[in-house]
């Protein structure tokens, strides 16, 4: 228990966190023009995968195409970026000794459970990053900043059907 | 520990004063100024070198008048006797500081004219930048609706047309035949001549 | 030469993914040091013990919304030339009920999950595997579901515009109600931890 708490006490502040992240989201629109994303990233991978794998699909799907058009997965802005956030993450926990393989679970709730939880929200939440056209990233941080009305309309969804389902399966992280 | 708290307040304090500043300032541009012998900003500038300024023809302006174009405003940016003398129909005047007041709206066509062309640019430059999707510019401002409009020579194909849209604002189309000198035009000779002219007198327009 | 500079970011060149780089680097670093890579921190914010998400999320926002808001008007960006991601109403709605609902069953939001992978927790790992694969299948069925997935478009859609007002009243509401948000999630944190101190022997 005591170590838990180390652990959150060597985490920054949120607000001064928040800054930072603030920050560099608005270096990104001054220095290239477009925000943070993540969900992106995993589209250009998922539908260079089914280019492989059935090439027509891919280029007669217009969400699959529109992911297609950067000349290769390196290529693409929103893939470099990830790849530049696990570094960033790896980085930070390296610092600070977080870096361990484990599996995250609330205090009652077992291992299998927990993984298939998380491959199935995983993989809900991919659909609905595919109908909003981002994620939290993407949509809530980038957008909300832009004062986008489908990012603050997101936000609110997202965040509210949030509430919905972490009260119905509170068991699992309390 | 401290030390953070009373820096993240400071953020906080700070973030307050810049959002209520935003809200005195409104629009997240500094409005444009007035005058030929003013530095001209460097938004402006782009504007002028970069950014085509998109033009319309005093009759494509007339005609979306007449056919009550949905979310049209027309902005008349010159001073304002001159709006007073003779301005287009429906148009609103708007000194270059005035144009923080006109937001933009979704649906919205804004068509600006004056009789100076860096005027004309200062404007459009400014208004892109807060925000507004479509604005152009009336190619040869006011005096272009005078000549294309009010008193338009008509000849040829479209000589109905054009003559019918100037009749509508009130103009006196002069008409040229085909094969008449085109240095002697005459007043339309048709019955709603005389119409027209009481027409224009009344309204001044 | 007014910012954004023309980098061109949508053609892949070299500098644009150097940018790219440097912003995802920054980016993994203030997720993983918030905390926000450690789903039991990042589910606290939905059982209302732990605002850490809320406090990041909204202080980025404003941060980055005043940012643009004032270099903007010191005309140092010019703002149409920041891409804004376009609005579709319905679909944006309903993906994002769907998206939260998916985000509370797995603890990780994408970006979060691969914070997470890459400091080795694996239900990290599981969940970008799932996200991907959802996408996947998701975005094979877009076809099927063009009518719906078009619907609602508006474009690059602000709420000044939406709402009829300044972008400047925007900006001044949503600090607000940022800044209210923020002094009252000690609250709600204090009464919830109270609450659990009570309710457990």
């Amino acid at each position: 228990m005591s170590a838990r708490e180390d652990v959150q006490r060597s985490y920054a502040d949120p607000y001064l966190a928040g800054v930072a992240l603030g920050l560099v989201l608005l270096a990104s629109f001054v220095i290239a023009g477009r925000g943070l994303g993540a969900s992106g990233a995993f589209a250009t991978a998922a539908a260079t995968t089914v280019r492989s794998v059935a090439p027509r699909v891919a280029s007669t799907n217009s969400f699959l195409a529109s992911h297609l058009d950067a000349g290769g997965l390196l290529r693409d802005w929103l893939v470099v970026e990830i790849l530049g956030v696990m570094i960033g993450a790896w980085c930070s926990a390296a610092l600070a000794g977080r870096l361990g393989v484990r599996v995250e679970r609330g205090p009652h709730a077992g291992v299998s459970p927990r993984l298939w939880a998380a491959g199935a929200g995983g993989a809900v939440m991919g659909a609905g990053a595919v109908l909003a056209r981002g994620c939290t990233s993407g949509q809530a941080l980038t957008g909300g900043a832009l004062l986008s009305v489908g990012a603050w309309l997101f936000i609110a969804a997202a965040f509210g059907a949030a509430y919905v389902v972490a009260y119905l399966t509170r068991g699992s992280w309390t | 520990m401290t030390d953070t708290r009373s820096f993240v307040r400071g953020l906080g304090a700070a973030a307050a004063v810049l959002g209520t500043l935003a809200f005195v300032v409104g629009a997240p541009v500094r409005p444009p100024h007035t005058g030929r012998d003013t530095v001209v900003s460097a938004a402006t500038r782009d504007a002028l070198d970069e950014r085509a300024i998109e033009q319309i023809s005093a009759s494509q302006l007339a005609r979306w008048i007449r056919d009550g174009k949905a979310g049209l405003r027309v902005l008349d940016l010159r001073d304002s006797s001159a709006f007073e003398t003779k301005h287009v129909p429906s148009a609103e005047s708007f000194a270059l500081t005035g144009l923080v007041t006109v937001l933009p709206k979704p649906g919205e066509t804004l068509v600006l004219y004056s009789d100076d062309d860096l005027r004309d640019a200062q404007a459009t430059a400014w208004l892109a930048g807060v925000g507004h999707a479509r604005v152009h510019v009336v190619r040869g401002g006011m005096s272009a609706w005078m000549t294309e409009v009010l008193s338009p020579i008509v000849q040829g194909d479209s000589a109905k047309s054009v003559a019918a849209l100037s009749r509508y604002f009130g103009g006196v189309p002069r008409l040229v035949s085909p094969d008449a000198d085109p240095r002697v035009t005459s007043g339309a000779r048709d019955d709603g001549s005389k119409e027209v002219l009481e027409f224009v007198a009344r309204r001044g327009c | 030469m007014t910012a954004p500079l023309p980098l061109d970011v949508a053609g892949g060149t070299t500098p644009s993914l150097v940018v790219a780089l440097g912003v995802g680097v920054a980016f993994g670093w203030c997720l993983e040091r918030a905390g926000l890579g450690s789903a039991p921190k990042l589910m606290g914010q939905f059982t209302l013990r732990d605002m850490t998400v809320l406090k990041v999320m909204f202080s980025a926002i404003v941060t980055a919304m005043l940012g643009l808001f004032w270099l903007s008007w010191l005309g140092v960006v010019d703002l149409s030339r920041v891409a804004v991601p376009p609005t579709f109403i319905g679909p944006q709605i309903v993906g994002g009920v769907v998206f939260g609902a998916g985000m509370a069953l797995a603890g990780l939001c994408p970006g979060t999950s691969c914070v997470a992978a890459a400091t080795g927790r694996l239900d990290g790992l599981t969940v970008a595997a799932g996200f991907f694969a959802g996408v996947l299948v998701t975005g094979l069925a877009v076809p099927a579901m063009a009518d719906f997935y078009e619907s609602g478009t508006r474009g690059a859609f602000a709420l000044p515009a939406a709402l009829g007002v300044t972008q400047g009243t925007v900006t001044f509401v949503v600090v607000a109600g940022a800044l209210t948000a923020f002094a009252l999630s000690g609250r709600v944190e204090r009464a919830m931890a109270a609450r659990a101190a009570r309710v457990r022997p």
